[in-house]
């Protein structure tokens, strides 16, 4: 069916209503590519639908907020305590990690330390947590895990093996093993950090 | 909650749902509910199977928001379509987008030959073969009806 022969017709009220089948809607959201003609039409219909709608608004009990909050929050909590936070490398990104950092749970009370650690996630050798230091961090070395960071908000250098690293958000470190480190913040603002230790 | 705060476009909103923003999914609530609810309610008049209803919708928004196609149409109209589904799985009758948009209430104005098709068709449920079967007219006759029913329907809504 084209343009001329839809409009006017009454299958597109169909349409709108969800009254059609399957196969007769995609026919008809194949020729609204088409057709500039034909997408003015359908969305006068639409919003003649959605004005009806709109008058007839109708205020829902108070509760009905809470029941859906509600179902939400505990949807989160599961899955965020049943997925595993993905091992760190070279390509990841800060957005890789947004179910877990958008936790309320994780964050910095006003008067924390200067070194101040929340855990994400810890099992089979694999450690995930947020880590926010001030001023940074003495010389550490690892001989039995593997040590990565991947820098959220502030920035700070790490000195390892006579060179110096330069982090800013989304710079992304390993430290390898043996290898004596040490965190410097640069600046105003601590520096948060998402930290794994990987079982070697 | 009232304040002053830029509020969010709807497209910001999904955005933001998809990344997990529960304040996000507030705000969408705050703005959509009592559209969705007042539909829903001339659905289900009771108004049990309407709270439900809602609250089944805004689930399904806050999982499948990242469905949201904008080519194919409005935003509300998406959320329509999948409160039209949902009104169909809970067994709120044949055709609910009829009764939610108030146009079942206009239906006694059709054509009276309109509405015998309207009635078979969206009360009775029966599908477009077997309103023809029952009618004795043709297939393309019953569909012929039905498209001129819903003109008129939705003409009514636009005055």
């Amino acid at each position: 069916m084209n343009t001329h022969e839809l409009i006017g017709s009454g299958t597109l009220e169909l349409y709108a209503l969800g009254l059609l089948s399957a196969e007769e809607s995609r026919a008809i959201e194949a020729e609204a590519v088409r057709s500039s003609e034909l997408r003015v039409e359908i969305d006068a219909i639409q919003a003649a639908l959605n004005n009806a709608a709109v008058e007839a608004a109708l205020p829902p009990p108070a509760r009905s907020k809470s029941i859906v909050m509600g179902a939400i929050n505990a949807l989160e909590q599961r899955r965020i305590s049943e997925a595993r936070p993905p091992v760190m490398h070279q390509a990841s990104k800060v957005s890789d990690y947004a179910r877990w950092l958008n936790d309320p749970a994780i964050a910095r009370p006003e008067n924390a330390d200067a070194l101040f650690y929340v855990p994400i996630d810890q099992r089979d050798g694999e450690a995930t947590a947020v880590l926010w230091l001030t001023l940074g961090a003495p010389e550490e070395t690892h001989t039995d895990e593997i040590e990565k960071f991947l820098i959220l908000e502030g920035t700070c250098d790490i000195h390892m093996a006579g060179e110096v690293h330069r982090l800013v958000p989304g710079s992304y470190l390993s430290i390898p093993l043996h290898t004596p480190h040490t965190v410097k913040v640069t600046s105003e603002v601590p520096c948060k950090i998402l930290l794994q230790r990987i079982a070697a | 909650m009232e304040t002053a705060v830029a509020t969010r476009t709807d497209e910001q909103l999904l955005e933001d749902i998809r990344a997990r923003d529960r304040t996000a999914m507030e705000e969408l609530y705050d703005r959509y509910a009592a559209v969705l609810f007042g539909v829903a309610r001339r659905m289900d008049p009771a108004g049990e199977a309407a709270e439900k209803l809602l609250t089944a919708t805004m689930l399904r928004l806050w999982r499948d928001a990242a469905r949201y196609d904008r080519s194919k149409g409005r935003f509300f109209t998406y959320i329509m379509g999948i409160m039209r589904e949902l009104s169909i799985e809970q067994g709120m009758g044949n055709a609910p987008a009829i009764k939610g948009f108030g146009l079942h209430d206009r239906a006694a104005g059709l054509d009276p030959e309109l509405h015998k098709v309207y009635v078979l068709r969206c009360e009775q449920g029966l599908d477009d073969e077997a309103v023809a079967t029952l009618l004795t007219i043709p297939i393309e006759q019953v569909k012929e009806r039905m498209r001129r029913a819903m003109k008129q329907l939705v003409n009514f809504a636009q005055r």
